[in-house]
């Protein structure tokens, strides 16, 4: 059935995403639109090349829009409702991409349901996990198949749309890692000048993922850890706290973020061990909306025990045994050169590091290029990522060096804590 | 082409197409291109990309950035700053203003947010900048749409400052020592552009002063009609000046007292002298009503006062161009009397925007009756409109006077536009009326509860702040 303007509005985040919804609820914006029982779809011309693919599942409702926006949902999900809510779209057949988006929903939901009932069968839980193991070839092969036809037709011809569909059918094959590489390449798709260069390096390290999977059962025990997460297999954090490496240190807590998806809240906490040195990574998830479990925050100290999960280069952690957080002053932190140094030690084991923590003392920023960069007293600068709203930390320095906690990898500095003086800002 | 631009556009075209050249690659890496061409472009890209990840150099950046000076003020206080995020867009001028006024600075990562919100609400400019700091001029000038927050050294600011800051150096002087003001003013006129130069002359009539005169003449032959407008706004506000001694004249020739009635000849607009002065209109009701604006009040005087000559019948015109130019007039020469008379003659379907700015021209403990006057003439719809109109900033007593007025009608829902104007514009030391502090009536319009928040709001913003 149909929704009532009302109900548009009331699933939308805030009043300027009504507004902005409003100026896309045009038919003219649109193509490929389509409604069935269970979803609207529609492809809506954007800024760059490429329309954004946008699709509403009505039942709970949940949102998937290919834009780069945060707000969730997005301007184009709320238009195409606002759209079909004055009878404007055609009811269709479902298109391969939404099809693929709805089954991997529909799995992931049943997954949810299953999990708390499962018994503790040793016997059950190795016919699964063998299952498993089997199912992830599979995908892990289609997706070599499909990735070496993609590269002999050419990655030009590559569409968001078919980037999805491949995503999807990973997600049949339970391996959520290799979808989420795959969504993220679909993400490049026309965006920024170099994107040809990022889609393959995505690609590629999917490539090499889809390989070691292959070879799981002869790679050295930290590497066959690492891949297993990185292809998404589940570990238990019951295991972890039971026999993960601990480690125990006085520990900074350098940097918190959130990252908001349409179905998960993730907020990463970024420790670093006073006198170890060893950074060390704390997820903590939460529906949207729903509350995070508590976390400590930035600018803080905790003294105790973290638990790190298996790998060839541990950085995710649970926190084992610690105080209470206390507020400490400005931290030490490395020059540009040493932070830079640390990265790729870690890349060598680790391929797929998406990011990497750095805290770097007595940074100013500096005009570079297009954007900005942060420079060290020994004159070595790295440059932010271009996503980054830069302004923020360019007032709290106004020129001046400060020392910055941020996540970096190739796409450039992210800060998300900065010290002013011995007062803690989070940017 | 490095190897790895290669290996991109092999991909981008297509293996089928074109090959990567394996001679650019490491050495490592050539054995495989040799052979499947996909899966050893595949793996040699994976490796190359990491290789690049791994291996960037630090950028060495030869310019620096110049040091913003230490801004010593202590920081608002946390519950200010917690409160920050909620301020209406309407109050968040209020709340700079209070931080300047306690010599505080908020913390600079919340600058960029709120040079945002400047740049789109220029009143918010000036408190923004002083608040701002040395932090708020380092941004400025790095980020050319917030450039109203260069503070411009004080003695710097007039030559090398930005509109505002030039604005802001002149108002200062003209208070701290006019003779230097002035002197400044007049020797950097022939060089400014239009807009600036009535900009200028605005700011002077903040101070206006007798002596002002003869500049203000020169400025009625400007070639920029603002300026020539600003000039002959400001000379009718000198009693003394010769374009008032003109006015007179043309007053006593175009309104003649004939009995108890006004025996008005409207002026022929190709009188290039009347144009000179007047700014340049050619309506000839419009000409009258300027003559009546720049013609000092004393005038009328022989002639009885000001409720007489207001009463008085009018032949030749219409009596509105009279009235409307006495209201230019009392506003102009600051006169409460005739304010208070225009007010109380006024017809309730004539009040308009300029009647209501008598208000202010009365003395404060006046401020109570006027408001009583026009409640008593108009409707609580038309009354709402009228506060609305009512210019800042008010006194204690009109701030009480309206909202006692607004208290007389609890269940009047067509309120709300009063009510919104008020709450934001009575001073602080209403923000404690029983319209705030009392229980809500049984029956009130939701207009009242939202001014209640909004005073209560206000006054928690100060308290926090204090």
């Amino acid at each position: 059935m149909r929704w009532s303007v009302d109900q548009v509005l009331a699933v939308a985040p805030d009043p300027p995403s009504i507004a902005a919804g409003r100026t896309q609820a045009a038919a003219t914006r649109w193509t490929g639109l389509g409604a069935s029982d269970a979803a609207v779809w529609g492809a809506c011309g954007g800024s760059g090349k490429n329309p954004y693919l946008t699709c509403v599942q009505l039942a709970e409702p949940a949102f998937r829009c290919s834009c780069p926006s945060r707000k969730f949902p997005c301007k184009h999900a709320l238009g195409l409702l606002l759209l079909w809510t004055e009878g404007a779209v055609p009811a269709g057949e479902e298109p391969e991409w939404v099809r693929g988006w709805l089954a991997e929903r529909a799995l992931r939901g049943r997954r949810g349901a299953e999990r708390p009932e499962a018994p503790r069968d040793p016997e059950a839980a190795a016919r699964r996990a063998e299952q498993r193991a089997e199912r992830v070839a599979a995908g892990a092969a289609e997706l070599r198949e499909w990735l070496v036809d993609r590269v002999r037709g050419g990655l030009a011809g590559v569409d968001v749309e078919e980037l999805y569909g491949v995503a999807a059918r990973m997600v049949d094959a339970q391996a959520p890692g290799l979808a989420g590489g795959l969504r993220r390449a679909a993400g490049l798709i026309g965006r920024g000048r170099d994107w040809p260069g990022r889609l393959l390096t995505e690609l590629a390290l999917l490539h090499v993922l889809a390989e070691a999977s292959t070879r799981l059962p002869t790679l050295p025990a930290d590497l066959a850890a690492t891949v297993r997460s990185r292809l998404g297999f589940p570990t238990d954090t019951a295991d972890v706290l039971a026999s993960g490496e601990r480690v125990a240190d006085e520990w900074l807590v350098a940097a918190v973020t959130d990252e908001v998806t349409e179905r998960l809240t993730t907020r990463r906490t970024w420790l670093r061990g006073q006198a170890t040195r060893r950074p060390a990574l704390v997820l903590a998830f939460a529906p949207p909306g729903q509350p995070l479990p508590r976390t400590f925050p930035a600018g803080h100290t905790v003294r105790g025990e973290l638990a790190f999960y298996p790998g060839a280069a541990p950085l995710r952690a649970l926190v084992a045994d610690v105080s209470e957080p206390v507020r400490s002053g400005r931290p030490a932190g490395d020059s540009v050169l040493a932070a830079l140094h640390s990265f790729p030690e870690a890349l060598a084991v680790d391929p797929w590091l998406e990011r990497w923590p750095v805290v770097l003392a007595d940074v100013a920023p500096v005009a570079d290029g297009e954007g900005w960069a942060l420079v060290d007293p020994e004159g070595a600068a790295l440059p932010l990522a271009e996503r980054v709203d830069p302004w923020p930390l360019l007032a709290v320095s106004a020129g001046a060096p400060v020392t910055v906690a941020g996540e970096w990898n190739a796409a450039g500095l992210r800060p998300l804590t900065c010290w002013d003086g011995d007062r803690v800002v989070r940017l | 082409m490095t190897a790895w631009e290669d290996l991109v556009s092999a991909a981008l075209l297509g293996t089928q197409r074109r090959r990567p050249d394996p001679a650019g690659l490491p050495a490592a890496l050539r054995p495989l291109v040799a052979e499947a061409p996909e899966e050893a472009l595949l793996t040699a890209a994976a490796v190359l990309a990491n290789y690049r990840r791994a291996g960037r150099a630090p950028a060495r950046p030869d310019s620096r950035m110049p040091v913003a000076e230490r801004d010593g003020r202590p920081l608002v206080p946390p519950a200010a700053l917690r409160r920050l995020p909620r301020v209406p867009a309407e109050l968040l001028g209020e709340w700079l203003q209070a931080v300047h006024a306690k010599d505080m600075r908020v913390p600079p990562e919340r600058l960029p947010a709120l040079a945002e919100a400047a740049r789109t609400r220029p009143a918010l400019r000036a408190p923004l900048a002083a608040v701002a700091g040395p932090a708020g001029s380092w941004l400025g000038e790095r980020n050319p749409e917030w450039s109203f927050l260069v503070a411009a050294r004080e003695e710097q600011a007039w030559e090398y400052g930005g509109p505002l800051q030039r604005r802001e150096w002149l108002r200062r002087t003209l208070t701290a020592d006019p003779v230097a003001a002035r002197a400044a003013l007049a020797s950097a006129w022939p060089r400014e552009p239009a807009g600036d130069r009535a900009d200028f002359l605005a700011v002077l009539g903040e101070h206006l002063d007798p002596a002002d005169e003869p500049f203000l003449e020169a400025a009625l032959d400007d070639r920029a009609g603002q300026v020539r407008e600003t000039a002959a706004e400001l000379l009718a506000r000198l009693p003394g000046s010769r374009l008032a001694g003109r006015m007179r004249e043309r007053a006593a020739r175009f309104v003649r007292h004939d009995g108890e009635r006004w025996a008005v000849t409207l002026p022929d607009p190709v009188d290039a002298d009347l144009l000179r002065d007047t700014g340049g209109v050619r309506h000839p009701a419009e000409l009258l009503r300027r003559i009546i604006g720049a013609t000092p009040l004393d005038h009328w005087a022989r002639y009885g006062t000001p409720e007489q000559a207001i009463a008085r019948p009018v032949i030749g015109s219409d009596p509105g161009t009279l009235r409307a130019g006495w209201v230019l007039a009392a506003g102009r020469q600051r006169d409460a009397l005739w304010g208070a008379a225009l007010l109380t003659a006024a017809d309730p379907a004539a009040i308009d925007g300029t009647v209501i700015q008598m208000v202010r021209l009365l003395p404060a403990r006046l401020h109570g009756p006027a408001v009583a006057v026009l409640a008593a003439k108009l409707s609580p719809q038309t009354m709402a409109s009228a506060v609305a109109l009512l210019p800042a900033p008010w006194t204690a007593e009109l701030g009480t006077a309206v909202l006692d007025w607004l208290t007389a009608h609890p269940g009047n829902r067509g309120l709300g536009g009063a009510a919104r104007a008020a709450g934001r514009t009575v001073p602080l030391s209403c923000l404690r009326h029983p319209i705030a502090m009392a229980a809500l009536p049984v029956g009130a319009a939701p207009w009242w509860r939202e001014l209640a928040a909004t005073l209560t709001f206000r006054r928690e913003m100060h308290e926090e702040l204090s």
